[in-house]
């Protein structure tokens, strides 16, 4: 597996949806090929009220989050917008987490959980602060199939309070937006490129129209290239990150 | 976690073990249970999987220990439940309701309501004036402990270092859900959530910046008939013109005062006009007689 923090940075895939994917390869097979490139899936499960949400709805939103190594929550649309930061800041800190903990186990050969419970406060204490310094890139994918078309609204509204909430942060953030379904062959578009600039996003979220299927799976692979292009266009050194730990340690 | 009563726990790090007798809440990060250790002796155990933030909490009320709204916090271990790793720490057990059973069951007075606000504002300025903000203001989390008779606060996980962005709050309290400001910790930001209290406990109800516009709920307050000082104080406490908790106090005090005093007026007018009445009986009588 590679890195998580390639360049220094945390990289996050945030799946909503209000439903099961019906259409392409497996988002459960194609979290984990995320994850294996270096990105964490967390998924939130949008509840719909009139209880047409089944077992294997949430069953499938929980097994993404699980191999894409990220988290999951669940969520009436009213409450999406505080469920989105908070999962986004929970994955961040928990991609750190991991991150500290290995590099612990090789600087002092114990692994966060095996250290005597007060002499992890100052670690825990790296790891917040780091949370809020490091860099952050975070594409979310907005489920925009028939049945969302109600919650579209709020949905937009939410991604533009998580950019302005991650503004808040001391690092630098950016958000970019695939909706899905959509046309071309990964049956989703890009429908916002990172940004770090609200306007640039809401502008952008205007075009978004709901209706058709839920093909998860091509999404997060649709995801995982827009990353990668990303980074080949932008390639930054590696360095940083794991200095800072050693001076903490 | 799990739904078994009287399921028996073993700190990894001290050995001791715990019973649980029931489930408390559930909150943002995990959850809370009521246990007994070997001595039978009570506590209020926050459980999560969570590493960063129970140890975080910890160190947040460990850090309030010595002011007397803080619940006192005891120990931070682990234990093994099913192949999972958990983390708790244990807590002073507070006997007592939230201020919103006490909203709900109690039908507080106008006079009741001021005062708890003004506790709150005085607690919140001396989490303030080290250095902190309290985000996640909200009835569920102000206790009225039974047992001492005081105003506590329970959960102090989102306690903000001021300057740091807001994490954790309830979009009901939030500045920036109701359009009125950014999402960072300042000064500020702990009086408009004051503000949002006072409104809540005087309109008696919940509002929703999802569907309610601020200036449309200050309109339902201003066509009730409080005291005009009161009116004016939500107002500045929402826009900031109020600049911490302290002043918000003092403010809240005037207000007091000028009510009782208020108060004493109408009951010499009140009986003025009493005997004013019986003079006129008596006056009609004796004209009609």
């Amino acid at each position: 597996m590679t890195t998580m923090i390639e360049s220094g940075e945390i990289k996050q895939i945030i799946v909503i949806t209000d439903g099961r994917s019906n259409m392409g390869i497996n988002p459960v097979e194609a979290a984990k090929r995320a994850y294996n490139a270096g990105m964490t899936v967390s998924t939130i499960g949008v509840i719909n009220l009139r209880g047409s949400s089944d077992e294997k709805d949430i069953e499938e939103v929980e097994e993404i989050a699980k191999s894409g190594g990220g988290l999951c929550e669940y969520s009436h649309i009213e409450d999406l917008s505080r469920t989105i930061q908070n999962l986004t800041h929970k994955t961040a800190q928990r991609t750190i987490e991991q991150i500290v903990s290995r590099q612990l186990k090789t600087i002092v050969g114990e692994e966060i959980e095996n250290l005597e419970p007060r002499s992890r406060l100052k670690i825990v204490d790296f790891i917040e602060k780091y949370g809020e310094s490091v860099n952050l890139k975070c594409i979310v994918l907005l489920d925009t199939s028939g049945s969302m078309r109600d919650k579209l609204a709020i949905a937009k509204r939410s991604l533009l309070e998580l950019l302005e909430n991650l503004q808040g942060r001391k690092g630098s953030s950016s958000i970019a937006v695939i909706a899905y379904p959509g046309g071309e062959e990964y049956m989703s578009s890009t429908i916002c490129e990172f940004t770090s600039e609200l306007n640039i996003l809401k502008q952008k979220l205007e075009g978004i129209r709901c209706g058709g299927g839920t093909p998860t799976g091509p999404a997060i692979i649709r995801a995982c290239q827009l990353m990668e292009q990303y980074y080949e266009v932008n390639s930054k050194d590696i360095q940083g990150e794991s200095e800072a730990l050693k001076y903490y340690v | 976690m799990y739904s078994n009563r009287y399921d028996t726990v073993r700190g990894r790090w001290t050995g001791k073990t715990y019973t649980l007798l029931k489930r408390l809440g559930k909150g943002g990060i995990g959850e809370i249970y009521l246990v007994a250790d070997e001595y039978g002796g009570r506590y209020a155990m926050k459980v999560s999987q969570d590493i960063v933030s129970i140890t975080k909490e910890f160190s947040n009320l460990e850090e309030f220990s010595d002011i007397y709204f803080a619940p006192k916090v005891y120990e931070l271990d682990d234990f093994e439940k099913g192949g999972k790793v958990y983390h708790f720490f244990l807590m002073e057990y507070i006997q007592g309701y939230t201020l919103r059973d006490a909203i709900t069951k109690d039908k507080l007075t106008f006079g009741n309501k001021l005062d708890i606000a003004r506790i709150v504002a005085i607690t919140l300025k001396e989490i303030n004036n080290r250095g902190f903000i309290y985000t996640d203001l909200k009835y569920e989390n102000i206790m009225i402990d039974r047992k001492h008779g005081i105003i506590r606060l329970v959960d102090l996980g989102s306690i903000t270092p001021i300057g740091d962005r807001v994490r954790e709050y309830t979009p009901m309290y939030d500045r920036s859900k109701w359009n009125s400001g950014n999402r960072k910790a300042d000064l500020s930001y702990q009086v408009f959530t004051m503000g949002i209290l006072l409104i809540s406990m005087l309109l008696n109800r919940d509002m929703n910046p999802e569907r309610e516009q601020l200036e449309k709920v200050m309109k339902h307050l201003e066509k009730h008939s409080f005291p005009k000082s009161l009116y004016d104080t939500v107002n500045d406490c929402l826009d900031g013109s109020i600049p911490d908790c302290g002043i918000l106090y003092e403010r809240l005090g005037a207000i007091c005062r000028c009510s009782f005093a208020g108060r004493k007026l109408t009951y010499v007018l009140n009986a003025v006009i009493a005997s004013l009445s019986v003079l006129l009986a008596v006056l009609i009588r004796a004209v009609f007689t």
